[in-house]
């Protein structure tokens, strides 16, 4: 187990190809770190680099104490996961699961003990004779997650391990696969795009947008407290509504103001900014009397989900997506108010697109 | 417009029964669709309909018209794949307009149509583009265009949405759903998404092995369930699902590891007073409560991990073998390995038949 240290990275493929630009991150031992963002962002380059798979062009990488600049990927003492691959069907599950352990000089002693103890924690033990074709979908990935991870390394490294897998399994392999990294405590750094994956396994989440590193913390905090209008809107779903508006101060009492708005702000807000972007959840908007409505407009579309349902209202200029409890009927066409939820607000500058707030 | 009348339909590959005995109606401005995994039969289904391929047996009707003898251009129905199955290097325009030249309709008469169209789609001003030009939702109304400058009488759509990622997926959804509202078409929709069936259907088929196993809309699709398969394969995270035993003589239903005295259940479901049964029973994420201390009628269980979603938080416990699926209020936060108990809203219980996986239904509804 280790830290991972990334000082001052850069990554330029050519000359205006910069693939990764001056980033800093400390991953602590034993933590799950993700790397989030779209295609193109820089965090499978990042994750490259830290295996030593790509060289950076610039900076500093150390794992746990040791500056592995240079250092080929063989003498890193991490282990890269790429996809949870398909079984060998002619292997049983314990064969299976000590392949990664073939190619290395370990007693079959050792192997023995670590395939228990692996088999153990995912709850495999009994199906170690078994082949793995005959296995329901569920036992076959939790066999190719102990495969993944028999090997001890300081640092795993996962790009995108779960692209592949049908909905119903992924939600189940991320539910194992935090459940065994907590386990076994060790370092993990974890490629996706896919958000409800970094969300629900990391401890924190580092989020990327064209090699450039957006904000670092906790799933909770990358959602409540986004830092910029990239994390706000590439996190959430339905992504968080987004209303242009003027701030402006009266009274000193500060106001959002746009054509089908006019809203005080629960607290005066100290900024040069003038234009601004209003930023606030689907979950956030509730329906309101006409009274006491911050906001009104059409009811244009009902989305069921079964546990909730989603509305779009249209409020004139654009269209604001609403989440409700399945309780709540709306009748497309009707006007309704909608109450903002005055806590959850989030401000950002239309310049700098930096959050005021957070 | 049309309404559409499927009685009977069965269809066989050599020994491969890919649709066995489905019988439909559709409404006139219906949205439809079709849910179901791969190898459920819903393409065969969409292509019998759609006269690409001829059933074994069974009767078609479009409004009150037999079509099972007419080929697919004399059905005068509209067959939309992926959204992005445009001609790349022919304008928006003469995407549109391919149909029509097709019917060697005259250039005024193709000009005056597509006009039309675009103007209902709101693509004028994109009319000399060519798609790469264009957004995912502009390039999915020249698809729709395209397909209803014919006005046919019924669309087709077979997972139009399915190579978009997910967050233009969610717009799509939105914006044909739009359309059809606007349009008043009827849409039969073909999809492998049950949130795609979810949020945009009138009604849903689910379909499985070629077999119809429930037609609804999607509230009664998700909230009352005809068997295990529906139960499970609509909603996210899944059903619960948990062997259990019902013993009539003392009110309990029970399985490995938990207990619960409900007699409001024995009297609720349709099940017989024989002693002791086995069921499957089922419960939704939303469905259970998880509590920090005992009581009566909770039971005690473990937390697997918790995983925040920034709205809700889904909490997975292990209850002996088995793992289920909780959702819990965002925020909630318990460290792996606390014990914790758990409590079922019995009223949102179901139950399923161990063989048949047929849901054993209330007894008063």
């Amino acid at each position: 187990m280790a830290t991972v240290q990334l000082r001052n990275i850069e990554k330029q493929f050519a000359p205006d190809a910069i693939a990764v630009k001056d980033l800093d991150l400390d991953i602590a031992d034993g933590e799950f770190l993700v790397l989030l963002g779209p295609s193109g962002c820089g965090k499978t380059t990042t994750l490259r680099m830290i295996a030593g798979l790509e060289t950076q062009t610039q900076g500093d990488i150390h794992i746990g104490n040791r500056l592995v600049n240079g250092l080929p990927a063989g003498e890193r003492d991490i282990a890269f996961v790429f996809q949870f691959y398909a079984l060998y069907p002619h292997l049983s599950v314990k064969d299976n699961v000590s392949f990664p352990l073939r190619a290395q000089n370990i007693s079959k002693s050792e192997v023995d003990s670590r395939v228990q103890d692996v088999a153990k924690r995912l709850r495999i033990e009994h199906l170690l004779k078994k082949k793995p074709n005959r296995l329901p979908g569920g036992e076959q990935q939790r066999v190719a997650l102990a495969r993944a991870m028999i090997r001890q390394p300081q640092v795993f490294l996962m790009d995108e391990p779960l692209t592949n897998l049908d909905a119903e399994l992924r939600a189940d392999m991320r539910a194992e696969l935090k459940h065994l990294q907590h386990e076994l405590g060790t370092t993990m750094v974890y490629v996706t795009h896919d958000q409800i994956e970094a969300m629900s396994m990391s401890h924190r989440i580092a989020v990327m947008n064209e090699g450039v590193l957006q904000q670092v913390d906790t799933p909770l905090n990358i959602y409540n407290k986004p830092q910029t209008l990239f994390v706000a809107t590439f996190i959430g779903s339905p992504p968080m509504n987004i209303i242009e508006c003027a701030l402006v101060t009266e009274d000193s009492n500060s106001y959002l103001k746009s054509d089908n708005l006019n809203y005080k702000l629960p607290n005066t807000i100290d900024s040069t900014s003038q234009q601004v972007y209003f930023g606030i959840r689907a979950e956030d908007l509730s329906v309101a009397s006409d009274s006491t409505a911050d906001i009104k407009g059409d009811v244009i579309l009902r989305e069921p989900l079964g546990d909730e349902t989603l509305y779009r209202i249209d409020i004139g200029s654009q269209i604001l997506n609403i989440k409700t409890s399945p309780k709540v009927r709306l009748t497309i066409g009707d006007t309704i108010g909608l109450n903002i939820n005055a806590t959850n607000i989030h401000l950002f500058d239309k310049e700098s697109e930096r959050s005021l707030l957070h | 417009m049309a309404s559409l009348s499927v009685k009977e339909l069965s269809k066989n590959f050599g020994k491969l029964q890919a649709l066995n005995n489905l019988n439909l109606e559709v409404e006139d401005g219906e949205f439809f669709v079709v849910l179901g995994p791969t190898a459920a039969g819903k393409t065969t289904t969409l292509k019998c309909l759609t006269g690409l391929l001829t059933p074994d047996e069974g009767e078609v009707h479009m409004d009150d018209e037999a079509v099972q003898a007419l080929s697919p251009a004399e059905r005068d129905v509209a067959l939309v794949f992926q959204t992005y199955a445009l001609y790349p290097r022919k304008t928006v325009f003469e995407n549109m307009a391919f149909p029509l030249k097709a019917r060697q309709m005259s250039p005024e008469d193709i000009k005056t149509r597509v006009t039309e169209i675009a103007a209902k789609l709101q693509i004028s001003p994109y009319l000399d583009r060519k798609p790469a030009q264009l957004s995912g939702g502009q390039q999915q109304r020249v698809a729709l265009g395209r397909a209803m400058v014919r006005d046919p009488r019924i669309f087709f759509m077979d997972e139009p949405l399915t190579n978009l990622d997910f967050k233009l997926r969610a717009e799509m959804r939105a914006e044909l759903k739009r359309q059809q509202q606007e349009l008043g078409k009827t849409f039969f929709y073909v999809t492998n998404d049950q949130v795609e069936a979810m949020s945009m259907a009138d009604r849903i088929m689910v379909l499985n092995q070629g077999v119809v196993q429930q037609i609804d809309v999607p509230e009664t699709i998700y909230d009352d369930p005809a068997n295990l398969f529906v139960a499970r394969f609509v909603g996210n995270p899944r059903m619960n699902t948990l062997d259990c035993t019902i013993d009539t003589t003392n009110n309990t239903i029970s399985g490995e590891g938990w207990r619960l005295v409900l007699p409001e259940l024995v009297e609720h479901f349709a099940i017989n007073s024989d002693n002791k049964q086995s069921y499957i029973m089922g419960i939704r994420a939303e469905d259970i409560r998880i509590h920090r201390q005992a009581q009566d009628t909770f039971f005690a269980a473990e937390i697997f991990v918790t995983e925040p979603l920034g709205d809700k938080t889904i909490v997975d416990i292990s209850l002996g073998d088995v793992n289920l699926k909780v959702r819990e209020e965002a925020g909630f936060d318990l460290a792996v390995g606390s014990q914790v108990w758990l409590e079922l809203d019995a009223s949102k219980i179901h139950l399923f038949d161990k063989t048949t996986h047929k849901s054993i239904r209330k007894a008063n509804s």
